[in-house]
């Protein structure tokens, strides 16, 4: 039971929120109704929010973040936890702010990362 | 209105729907005469024959090797409209914006480096299909076949890259006349027919009504663009000439709306359907209409010709003569010539000396050349020639008003000047029936439905208890307006007139006699 980014397991957050991201477009007509024109499939979006993350932890991630940038290629996304599971998704990574709540030698961290359904 | 699948109706009239659209290009223009269209119970299915855009259609932009861009579509349009109020010839236009975050389109003088960039140029062909998807199905129908118009624009800030392309319309617009044609008695549609062979067209391409006009005489001049030609021919029976979405180029006389399935409403618009209506401003009023002609008609043979004064020819040398005639000739016969040993005639006869050497005919000029084959100097005293101008014998004029519509908003004025118009009854008509559908401002109204892409030039839709004629339909999908049509419709007086088609229509009956 993990969590797996690009193949590699990563620290479970300590909360993790799912969205829906639909793209449509809505329309009123001269009758009141209101309708909906859909584009392309529903994409999901997955937030992990991480807090108080020694620093190992953090550089797995970020390891993957880097190679998503460098190469621009979405990396997949799989969780087998017992009651959440996600089938291999390919995903798109936002790791947009790092806060340091512990300095010193930790260097303890909270942040979140963004996974787009590609 | 073109086939739609099973289902595409209800899904159409759903309040939520599911937009599908694609876009395919031949970047490298790779033409392949042997690509087959699928044949049901002839292709295989995981075959090399490929998805026709319509079943049946076999036309050469088919035989393109496309590259399907579909994945990288944003946003598109595309439009199409019929010449009013006069007819002619209509053609489309088509942007598609496609995401370049990949830099798949980005040419390599601006950093590009994707297999496409050497293909990324100007006239390429492109299709655009657009539809539903229901039941777990891309439903597609035809909406645009043409050609790219210039190089892709492409924005590195945006990463995104413009398509704009024409119908092959477009193509016909560059095209010119290189040697001059005469022609007479043909039908409008044995003339574009002509035309479109001579540029190449296959008869799968075209679909031509039969012309109501029969054109006595026509010349092709050098330099005039073949698409001039057939707008004139086509203005002057008030017909539409148009590429339609499946590529095929038609032809539509002016009566070709009043029979079925174009005197049926085709789509009955429900104020749910629609988003805004529009009447247009009083612009487009015509209160007033003026024909002019001046048709050429083949002549019997005669006098073109006569020298004035004298040519003198020095002994043993050629001597050419350029002649300019007042009308096109649709034939010239030989020169007929007296020669002299003196310029005034009273020497000797020495015709039989001065032979013709060479003539050359043009459409309304010729050059002649003579030798004199005698050891003296020789005069042409006197010269004349026959042939068969096609002249103008008769000017067609008619002025026609609305004076209801004039008292209400002055005069509106509408002049129609071609040549082809070739009686003072078809004048007067086409006058009236200019009249008849702009002297009012609520003959014409603008809708923007939620998409319906079956819709085509012509068909006859229900809008608030009317029956309307579509004249020309804007299409935009994007993610945030959705899948529009803005609509341009007319209200004719004719819309419901059934006429009188010859083996359906009982005399006595209350079909009428078409214009």
């Amino acid at each position: 039971m993990s969590y797996t980014l690009n193949a590699t397991n990563i620290k479970s957050p300590n909360t993790l929120d799912e969205s829906n991201n639909s793209q449509y477009a809505q329309q009123r007509t001269l009758q009141g109704t209101i309708n909906r024109d859909y584009f392309g499939d529903n994409k999901r979006v997955w937030k992990l929010n991480y807090k108080n993350i020694q620093k190992a932890d953090f550089d797995t991630i970020n390891t993957i973040y880097q190679l998503y940038l460098s190469t621009g290629t979405a990396v997949t996304w799989v969780s087998t936890e017992t009651n959440y599971t996600i089938s291999s998704t390919y995903v798109h990574i936002n790791l947009d702010t790092r806060g340091f709540t512990v300095g010193g030698s930790d260097y303890i961290s909270s942040f979140s990362v963004i996974l787009s359904e590609a | 209105m073109q086939a739609v699948p099973t289902g595409w109706t209800a899904e159409q009239r759903d309040t939520t729907r599911k937009i599908v659209a694609s876009t395919q290009v031949s970047w490298k223009k790779s033409f392949n005469s042997t690509i087959a269209q699928f044949t049901i119970g002839v292709s295989t299915i995981g075959g090399g024959d490929t998805i026709a855009s319509e079943g049946g259609i076999n036309s050469d932009w088919n035989r393109y090797q496309y590259i399907d861009e579909s994945q990288y579509l944003t946003s598109l349009s595309y439009e199409r409209n019929l010449q009013v109020p006069v007819g002619g010839v209509a053609k489309a236009i088509a942007e598609v914006n496609l995401d370049n975050t990949t830099g798949r389109f980005t040419p390599k003088y601006m950093g590009g480096n994707s297999e496409l960039f050497t293909a990324v140029v100007p006239r390429r062909p492109m299709i655009i299909n657009a539809g539903f998807n229901y039941d777990g199905i891309d439903n597609q129908i035809p909406q645009f076949v043409g050609v790219t118009t210039k190089t892709p624009e492409t924005s590195l800030r945006n990463s995104t890259t413009k398509l704009q392309a024409d119908d092959f319309m477009g193509f016909l617009q560059n095209r010119y006349v290189d040697n001059s044609s005469m022609f007479t008695g043909l039908s409008t549609d044995t003339v574009i027919g002509n035309i479109l062979t001579e540029l190449g067209y296959a008869t799968a391409q075209y679909n031509l009504d039969a012309g109501i006009s029969i054109i006595p005489f026509g010349l092709f001049e050098v330099g005039t663009r073949y698409i001039d030609i057939i707008n004139k021919l086509v203005q002057a029976e008030n017909g539409n000439f148009y590429q339609d979405e499946t590529g095929i180029l038609r032809f539509e006389n002016r009566q070709h709306y009043d029979i079925a399935p174009y005197n049926q409403v085709q789509r009955v618009l429900a104020t749910s359907q629609v988003i805004e209506a529009k009447a247009p401003n009083e612009s487009h009023i015509i209160n007033v209409v003026e024909v002019i002609s001046k048709p050429r008609v083949k002549q019997t043979n005669q006098l073109v010709f006569t020298l004035s004064g004298t040519k003198e020819l020095a002994a043993g040398t050629d001597f050419e003569i350029f002649i300019n005639f007042d009308d096109p000739m649709l034939s010239i016969d030989d020169p007929v010539y007296l020669a002299n040993t003196l310029s005034n005639g009273t020497g000797t006869d020495v015709t039989t000396s001065i032979s013709l050497k060479a003539f050359t005919k043009f459409a309304k000029s010729c050059k002649i050349t003579f030798s004199n084959n005698s050891a003296a100097t020789a005069f042409i005293t006197n010269m004349t020639m026959y042939g068969r101008p096609a002249k103008v014998t008769t000017e067609l004029y008619t002025r026609l008003k609305d004076d209801s519509s004039v008292t209400a908003y002055e005069e509106r004025p509408y002049k129609i000047q071609n040549d082809y118009i070739q009686s003072q009854d078809w004048a007067n008509t086409f006058a009236q029936m200019i009249l008849n559908d702009f002297s009012k401002p609520e003959s014409l109204q603008e809708i923007t439905v939620r998409a319906l892409p079956e819709l085509q030039m012509g068909d006859l839709i229900s809008w608030q208890g009317r029956n309307w004629r579509i004249y020309g339909i804007k299409t935009s999908i994007s993610p945030s307006a959705g899948f529009l049509q803005t609509i341009k419709i007319l209200q004719r007086p004719s819309s419901d007139v059934i006429y009188f088609t010859i083996g359906t229509s009982t005399i006595g009956g209350t079909d009428q006699i078409a214009p």
